[in-house]
């Protein structure tokens, strides 16, 4: 079937399902009745064997029933299991549950049937397509904030400023567009197939760590069947065999990321990898990534992106605790592609170095950046903090009067983004006539929390970095 | 996607320039800050996360209450729920092993995954069970195949399969027989894999690199050969059984990328698609190009690969020579116990290693002489010494003469000893003599040669022009100084420079008294000449002296002309002419021309001047005399400043010559000249008297010249001698006008 028509049915579907959410779809009681599963089939709504892939029903999380959808139906030692996906919950959470966590005295809702609308939804998608077609428009007036602010389009509208690049609602981005958008630049998805909505591994054990992934990564798919995948800590190579990863360990010998370390101080180092040079190891990285990175696509291969790697030091060697991708040339000014700390690591501030450093690259290119949206919630916290920290340190420490213009030259941050993150900190203010940067006693107090803490930061003195330059040739996409 | 309108947005400027300054400003300090759309402000945010997710639970609530924390309420920290990543696993300290020497510079490093990893197959559980089986079912003598061979042979099949028959999956059945596969595994040839063809083409077993772990038994897997030989067959059995269950693809999963035939846009599974661009058409020249480049590269390769393989070659070398130096060491230390335990001293020079000589080809020509050398050396070693009472003389007779013949080997295979050659007369080469006379004269006529090339080619340029210009090259003999000034003559710089500042005047402008010496043909003081016979330096004789122009004050008229040199449009130079005297006057001119034209050849002492008879006033551009009176000025400004040269008369100074050699240099040089220019001016002198018929004015003036040229009306037979306005070397040919062309 086309791609494009049934992600748009998907999607026009959920919001049905949700407007009919009080639509209560009556089942016959006497169906239920036979619902084995120690349940007492007495005033059961529905059968356990009526649970099809789609259909929504209440589920036991942390004691409280919530509305989920069933994703996919397995049969594990002769029991029915479902995976399912809670409303309003991130799919991170999403689990494999077997019937007993299922409410069978609440109503169940099934996805409507497809063919009657599928005719209606073409002709609707059209306009939207169209809309869609001429990317370039789009990204030039949503996506490249920093150039926008140089083009003599330095007046911006407070309440529309278009910080994410988002597509706005009924523009949705068809499959194929999509994938016209990923051939040139970018490494973001916004539609996720089918399949890809189950988590296909269970458990990874990376380096001495034992971690559950979030999402799908297209490992080979026999190595789903698998209970456990192991990972080594510095190829990432993946074994699905705990022989073959013993006997991988033994002939080993990689003990950092293989690129050149540009920056080394007591606490991490970072490490350049070429995604054209080290093919293996960023495939490898990317497939470990998409496990925790929802909207990654890992449709196209590596060539056009640079990796750069933190990693702590022991006596091993260099162990990876995160990543970011960024575009070798990013035609929307994009300073970051993907960027994670692995879960083992995540809570430790490592994500706020991380993103100091894309942003002192930024500043050796003498360029502006913004990560490459769509954030996800825990990217979209992360970026907050660390624009609200470098705002509130700037502006503490720099004299009484400022512009965004000057911020954005210092930070490296988009102009965009900066004044996204004054007005989250409710700090551009109107007094008397004038727009002010107003520094709250909330702020005040943060700053001197922030300074009380001695968080690590990043040294820039200690990057030994020029910005790498390649040929068109090297940019070119193909072999 | 705001809504644009609130309650706020009717008195407050909803735009910002980002070029704006901004005050900063601290709340407290701003008691009456409004407050009212505070609210307002808190909720048109957008966040870049996907709308979907934008609403989810958790993510609503650490917004929600990082909004509080602004706000001023005290919030507890809120987290995003995230899957469980705090378990460690026990185990991994079996798989990490070996410890990590941080270097103490950044870390450079572009090997590869593959480059770290070794031998790419990894045995899993399956293999681990049959290589039990296998090893037990070995008779017990025979070595076991460890699981580094095992790995090595399985890799091999592999690779074979991938490279041969890549789609082995349509048709498995059609896999290759253990013989077929083996013989592809041992093709020598195959460059496929670098590290096996290194291997066998530097004769290397076990060809390591730097990122090659230590096997884990410490034991080296031997030549996969031998592996072939002896287990290949088994293990293939082994290996085909699991690649046909898996239906001819890899035993061990891979990665799936494009199938280019199918249309699999939709396939989660397949990843890492190339970026391709569909290919614009090019043109046949572009194509020619590259595939230019591409055999430019080619060969850049092949280069680098040859300059990188010879090099191993030479470790390789190198590492063999290392060890036949540690075994003859061991030898030697051999010996030496040997030695040491049957008493046996001397012949120490066997346990020391020999220094290496240095082999020089010696040039073949040499060779025989070489030899021949070498026999009375050889016979006089040879000899044992024969007054040495030494103890162990026989000893030492032995070890000189074994040194002997190590020499003499040293010497037939061309050795380092470089005989003194003494060439015989015959030898020596044939040059021709020069004696210091040849070369004097080739330089003295050299000189001559110069002078008068350069007065030919004056000559030649003045071809078809009068030149009636001040004569600028030839040389005047008026000879004064400087003896007035006594300076110690050490001081003095010499040079043959220097030498022509002897101030040569035209004859009538002597001094007194120089003028007094030379009527009186006395020797000039302080002039030295060449004595002719011996060269010493001797007074010079008086030197002639001819009288030819008078001091006498003439009138002259008006100039007949004026001419005047201009540049023109497009940089054409004009000579203007412009005649000013009336007509009667150029009859008078003419006629007076034809008569007046006479050369006086002084040869006398002293001419006595005579005043002109005629009564008329001559025409300036054929009176000699006026001329005479502004060289005479100029000359007398121009004395002014060569007068104050000294001169240092010891000419030997120059150069560290002696001074013979000097004198004769000098002498011979200014002689040459001034002969040369005599020569030639009695020649011209004669020729005009001869070739012209112009009789001769008995002295009516002083005018050494036939120089008649005056204008173009007159120039038929008169200036034919434009080549030598007769001047002979007490004189020069005063100028009247610029030359006017013919």
């Amino acid at each position: 079937m086309d791609m494009t028509t049934t992600e748009e049915i998907k999607n026009e579907e959920d919001k049905e399902v949700k407007e009919e959410q009080n639509e209560v779809k009556e089942e016959k009681p006497g169906i239920s009745e036979e619902g084995g599963d120690g349940h007492d089939g007495g005033d059961d709504l529905f059968h356990v064997d009526q649970i099809i892939n789609g259909c929504k029903c209440y589920v036991d999380k942390e004691g409280k029933y919530r509305l989920a959808e069933i994703l996919s139906v397995h049969i594990r030692n002769s029991k029915k299991v479902f995976y399912v996906h809670y409303d309003d919950f991130n799919k991170r959470l999403d689990e494999w549950i077997d019937a007993s966590r299922i409410d069978f005295k609440k109503p169940i809702k099934f996805p409507k049937p497809k063919t009657p609308k599928k005719d209606e939804k073409k002709k609707e998608a059209t306009p939207a397509l169209t809309n869609v077609a001429t990317p370039s428009t789009i990204s030039s007036q949503a996506a490249t904030p920093g150039a926008s602010a140089n083009t003599g389009g330095d007046v911006m509208d407070l309440d529309n400023l278009n910080v994410q690049g988002l597509l706005s609602e009924g523009e949705e981005l068809s499959r194929e567009d999509e994938i016209k958008k990923l051939r040139t630049s970018g490494s973001m998805t916004q539609n996720s197939h089918e399949v890809a909505r189950v988590r296909n591994l269970s458990r990874v054990i990376l380096g001495k760590h034992e971690v559950e992934p979030w999402y799908f990564s297209p490992y080979p798919v026999e190595l789903t069947d698998q209970d456990v995948i192991y990972i080594c800590d510095f190829t990432l190579s993946y074994f699905g065999s705990k022989k073959q990863f013993e006997r991988f360990r033994s002939k080993c010998t990689l003990r950092h990321p293989p690129g050149n370390e540009i920056y080394r101080d007591d606490v991490v180092s970072f490490f350049e990898v070429d995604g054209r040079k080290q093919r293996t190891w960023c495939r490898n990285l990317c497939l470990l990534s998409k496990l925790f990175l929802d909207h990654k696509t890992l449709y196209y291969d590596v060539d056009p992106f640079l990796f750069y790697c933190m990693t702590k030091r022991d006596e091993l060697g260099h162990h990876l605790v995160g990543y970011f991708s960024k575009e070798k040339e990013s035609a929307e000014g994009y300073n970051v592609a993907c960027i994670l700390t692995l879960p083992q690591y995540q809570r430790h501030g490592y994500g706020k170095l991380l993103i100091q450093f894309s942003y002192e690259l930024s500043k050796k290119e003498g360029k502006v950046g913004s990560p490459e949206k769509p954030l996800s919630d825990l990217g979209l916290l992360s970026y907050r903090a660390y624009w609200a920290d470098t705002i509130i340190i700037f502006l503490m420490e720099n004299g009484p009067e400022t512009s965004i213009d000057e911020i954005s030259s210092k930070t490296s941050m988009t102009t965009t983004d900066i004044l996204h993150t004054l007005q989250t900190l409710n700090m551009l203010k109107y007094y008397k006539g004038q727009h002010i940067i107003c520094l709250t006693d909330q702020i005040v107090e943060q700053y001197e929390k922030m300074k009380k803490k001695k968080r690590h930061f990043l040294d820039s003195e200690k990057l030994v970095w020029k910005p790498p330059v390649f040929t068109a040739a090297q940019l070119r996409f193909g072999w | 996607m705001a809504p644009p309108s609130s309650a706020g947005a009717r008195f407050r400027q909803r735009k910002i320039s980002v070029k704006q300054t901004l005050q900063v400003l601290k709340q407290s300090d701003l008691p009456d800050l409004e407050t009212e759309d505070q609210q307002r402000e808190l909720q048109q945010i957008e966040t870049g996360v996907e709308k979907g997710e934008e609403e989810e639970e958790h993510l609503q609530k650490v917004i929600n209450a990082a909004r509080a924390k602004i706000a001023g309420s005290q919030v507890e920290q809120v987290y995003i729920p995230t899957p469980d990543a705090s378990k460690t696993w026990p185990e991994a300290s079996k798989y990490y092993t070996g410890t990590f020497v941080l270097p103490a510079t950044y870390i450079k490093f572009s090997a590869t995954v593959e480059d770290t990893c070794g031998c790419p197959y990894n045995m899993d559980e399956e293999d681990e069970i049959f290589l039990k089986i296998l090893n037990s079912s070995l008779p017990a003598d025979n070595i076991k195949l460890t699981e580094s061979e095992f790995e090595i042979i399985s890799y091999n099949f592999e690779k074979v399969i991938n490279d041969k028959q890549p789609f082995l999956e349509t048709d498995p059945q059609s896999i290759f027989s253990y013989e077929e596969i083996k013989s592809y595994a041992l093709n020598e040839n195959s460059k496929a894999d670098i590290a096996k063809s290194l291997q066998n083409e530097l004769k290397l077993h076990n060809f390591k690199t730097l990122f090659d772990a230590e096997p884990i038994d410490g034991k080296q897997p031997r030549i996969l050969k031998d592996l072939l030989d002896k287990y290949g067959e088994k293990v293939y059995k082994h290996w085909k059984e699991r690649r046909l269950a898996r239906n001819g693809r890899p035993i061990f999963p891979a990665l799936r990328f494009e199938d280019p035939n199918e249309n699999n846009d939709s396939d989660p599974y397949i990843c890492f698609r190339h970026r391709t661009i569909r290919s614009v058409r090019k043109t046949r020249k572009s194509d020619l190009q590259n595939s230019e480049s591409l055999h430019k590269l080619y060969i850049e390769l092949k280069n680098a690969r040859e300059l990188v393989y010879m090099c191993a070659l030479r470790e390789a070398k190198r590492y063999n020579a290392l060890k036949i130096e540690k075994n003859i060491f061991n030898l030697r230390s051999q010996v030496k116990e040997v030695k040491r335990k049957l008493g046996i001293k001397g012949e120490e020079e066997d346990l020391i290693p020999h220094k290496k000589k240095k082999i020089i080809p010696p040039p073949e020509i040499k060779r025989d002489e070489i030899k021949d050398t070498s026999k009375p050396e050889k016979a006089k070693l040879g000899r044992p010494p024969l007054h040495t009472s030494n103890l162990n003389q026989q000893n030492q007779v032995a070890q000189s003469q074994k040194t002997d013949i190590a020499k003499k080997q040293l010497l037939a295979a061309g050795g380092t000893i470089q005989p003194y050659v003494r060439l015989p007369t015959s030898k020596i080469p044939d040059m021709d003599l020069v004696t210091v006379q040849a070369i004097l004269n080739e330089k003295e006529s050299a000189i001559v040669r110069a002078v008068s090339e350069k007065l030919k080619r004056r000559q030649e340029q003045d071809a078809g022009w009068v030149n009636i210009t001040d004569d600028p090259y030839n040389p005047f003999f008026d000879i004064e100084q400087p003896y007035r000034k006594v300076i110690e003559q050490s001081n003095v710089p010499f040079s043959s420079i220097t030498t022509a500042l002897y101030d040569v005047k035209a004859a009538h402008f002597i001094d007194e008294e120089l003028s007094d010496l030379i009527k009186r043909k006395e020797c000039l003081p302080n002039m030295l000449a060449f004595n002719s016979s011996n060269g010493d330096l001797i007074p010079a004789p008086a030197p002639e002296y001819y009288q030819l122009i008078s001091d006498e004050k003439i009138n002259v008229s008006e100039p007949i002309m004026q001419l005047k040199k201009r540049i023109g449009r497009s940089g054409i130079m004009y000579c203007d002419r412009k005649l000013k005297r009336p007509h009667d006057e150029i009859d008078e001119f003419l006629s007076f021309t034809d008569s007046e034209d006479e050369i006086e050849p002084q040869l006398e002492p002293e001419p006595e001047p005579e005043p002109k008879p005629k009564q008329r006033i001559p025409n300036v551009y054929d009176c000699k005399s006026d001329a005479s009176l502004r060289l005479k000025t100029r000359w007398f400004f121009d004395n002014k400043s060569m007068s104050s040269i000294d001169v240092s008369l010891d000419p030997s100074r120059l150069n560290n010559i002696s001074s013979q050699t000097q004198s004769i240099r000098f002498g011979s040089m200014i002689l040459s000249k001034s002969l040369h220019n005599m020569q030639q001016q009695y020649r011209n002198y004669f020729q005009a008297l001869h070739g012209n018929h112009h009789h001769n004015n008995n002295n009516n003036n002083s005018n050494s010249t036939n120089n008649s040229i005056s204008n173009g009306a007159n120039s038929n037979n008169n200036n034919n001698s434009n080549s030598g306005n007769i001047v002979n070397n007490k004189n020069n040919v005063p100028a009247l006008v610029n030359g006017v062309k013919k």
